[in-house]
């Protein structure tokens, strides 16, 4: 007993990282279905500005704000070279994942580039490494923390959506952006707001993984892009609540699958989680019935 | 000049077993089937075909056909997630991919990150060619049978072909099938052609060249698609970047301009019509009757010109 309760730990530590990824996701397929496949990079382009700005000596807090604008600005580049051309011209659901996919490869590239294809060093030790001990079970602190901050923001994100008039804009662009328009919602600013937290969010889960991992390189953030997908589709599409309880469970699987199965299939669980999920329960666990129309 | 023939040839097999991806992407996004499992079928005919013949020793042409047959076997198995549509069937059959590759990459009898080794068994360029055409005449077979109409409704909005008495799941699962079958073929191929099979080299880069290529073709015609990967292929050779930083910027920069210009590919039937009337003297900038919504959106902006300058 005193094992499997070791390993829940491991797992909602695991899980709580995946919640934050899924986080960024859910909220711009809330607001505007777009399943972002360049999400990947703003995680990347985030972790990328917190060790940059590390390594020009500037103290962690700024270093973490510079990356979390940087999550930011990645997204709403995004926003306003791509997303926004594209939906003046009515473009297919089709053709807003090619061309997420399209800004994903090419921003890779940039890092890529500049860093030679090779991995960098991401100074840890700014955030704690230490680790709690409760009677046998060990907790660690990097995790606890990450663990409150993910919750933090899944709360303050589902709160401002429900409670404040910004958010309330947000549910009425998502519902539909024509009845949002006519009830004089600004909804491009809707999806740009969207867009810059989303970034932030993206970045500030990668500022964890790579305080854990301690080396980045210019793929960092895709090889979590599938996960943070496998959250939001467990935890239903556009869900706030959905993408931490998902985060929580996927790694808890995961951790699981590792222990008790074995470690190779661990990475198989996301990707088995997406297809059984979506054949079987599509709208996931906090999602709403999608019906198609004509 | 025998060391500069054979870098070559090497170049060309290794762009005609991408066309085979290229068909196999095609077939199943002309129906509006937003697969992208082509590249876990290919995986599943390589392995299928190196494991035949390193454990059985059975002769090339057999294995490579027992990789198709078994990717199509593969295929039927997982066809319920053809209910999906649009982005959800897109991300499912990516996970689908990448299942593969974990599995083979995690078990020991598919040789696990070392893959498998068929170096000894040589692959004839005369099979890649005919396999090319074997793969054109399949979709061009498709293309001028009474389905073609079928998959044009299909695409543009399923339940109106529904209404108009299209098979829509018949058509779709056989569209998959076919679609699987051509990319087993192609795994097949390169598995013999590269003389190793390795969970590594089925990867999110075979995805998006398959994805880039079909999108930039169209789905008016699969020559469109051929035509890009040729294209394509030929500048990234003249480049010299095979998979490099430039590669994926530039494939990038294409899908997103491609989306924006000429969303349906270079082989949309409006692009030229637009074009040709450009072209004719005194011919109006526009005199075209209006086009259903779902298709309309394609003619916003100035399709015409960018639209020849991408072909």
């Amino acid at each position: 007993v005193g094992q499997f309760l070791q390993q829940t730990i491991n797992g909602l530590s695991v899980g709580s990282v995946y919640a934050l990824l899924g986080l960024g996701v859910t909220l711009l397929w809330g607001t505007l279905h777009l399943l972002n496949f360049a999400h990947g990079q703003f995680i990347t382009w985030g972790v990328f500005g917190v060790t940059f700005a590390l390594h020009s000596g500037l103290p962690f807090w700024l270093a973490v704000i510079i990356g979390l604008v940087t999550g930011m600005g990645v997204a709403v580049l995004l926003d306003r070279l791509v997303i926004g051309p594209l939906l003046k011209l009515h473009a297919s659901e089709f053709g807003f994942v090619v061309a997420t996919i399209g800004f994903g490869l090419a921003f890779g590239a940039i890092i890529q580039w500049r860093t030679g294809g090779l991995e960098v060093g991401y100074p840890r030790g700014h955030l704690p490494t230490g680790a709690l001990h409760v009677g046998s079970l060990i907790i660690p602190t990097l995790q606890l923390i990450t663990l409150v901050v993910s919750i933090v923001v899944g709360l303050l994100l589902i709160a401002g959506l429900n409670w404040t008039h910004l958010g309330r804009s947000f549910r009425t662009v998502a519902y539909s952006r024509e009845i949002s328009e006519l009830l004089g919602v600004n909804s491009r600013l809707i999806y740009t707001l969207a867009f810059a937290v989303s970034g932030a969010v993206a970045a500030l889960g990668g500022i964890f993984i790579a305080s854990d991992t301690s080396v980045i390189s210019y793929g960092f953030g895709n090889t979590f892009l599938l996960t943070a997908f496998a959250v939001v589709i467990v935890g239903g599409l556009g869900s706030p609540k959905g993408a931490v309880v998902g985060g929580l469970l996927l790694g808890l699987f995961e951790v699981y699958v590792t222990v008790y199965v074995s470690q190779t299939f661990r990475q198989a669980v996301a990707y088995v989680a997406i297809i059984v999920v979506l054949m079987l329960r599509p709208q996931g666990l906090f999602g709403e019935k999608v019906t198609s129309r004509v | 000049v025998f060391d500069l023939y054979s870098q070559y040839h090497f170049f060309i097999d290794v762009t005609l077993i991408r066309l085979v991806l290229v068909i196999s992407v095609f077939v199943a996004f002309q129906a509006g089937l937003f697969s992208l499992a082509s590249v876990g079928f290919m995986a599943i005919g390589g392995y299928t075909s190196a494991l035949l013949v390193t454990k059985t020793g059975a002769p090339l042409l057999l294995a490579i056909l027992a990789g198709v047959v078994v990717a199509i076997l593969m295929a039927l198995f997982i066809s319920p997630v053809l209910r999906l549509r649009g982005t959800s069937l897109a991300l499912a059959t990516l996970a689908f991919s990448q299942v593969v590759v974990v599995i083979i990459g995690g078990v020991s009898f598919f040789g696990g990150q070392l893959g498998i080794n068929v170096f000894a068994t040589k692959l004839d360029s005369s099979i890649v060619v005919v396999s090319v055409i074997v793969a054109c005449l399949v979709a061009q077979r498709i293309h001028r049978s009474h389905y073609r109409r079928a998959l044009w409704g299909l695409r543009v909005d399923e339940n109106t072909a529904a209404g108009l008495g299209v098979g829509v799941r018949t058509t779709s699962l056989m569209l998959f099938l076919v679609s699987a079958a051509v990319g087993g073929l192609a795994g097949g191929l390169d598995a013999f052609h590269s003389g190793l099979v390795l969970p590594e080299a089925y990867n999110f880069d075979l995805v998006v060249l398959g994805l880039t290529y079909v999108m930039v073709g169209g789905f008016g015609h699969w020559s469109g698609a051929i035509l890009a990967a040729v294209v394509g292929e030929v500048i990234k050779q003249a480049l010299h970047t095979s998979g490099g930083i430039w590669t994926n910027l530039a494939y990038g920069c294409v899908l997103i301009i491609v989306m924006m210009v000429v969303p349906n590919g270079i082989t949309d039937p409006r692009v030229w019509r637009r074009v040709g009337r450009r072209l004719r003297p005194g011919g109006g900038p526009d005199s075209e009757p209006p086009l259903p919504a779902a298709i309309a959106p394609a003619l916003v902006g100035d399709t015409t010109r960018s639209g020849s300058e991408a072909s």
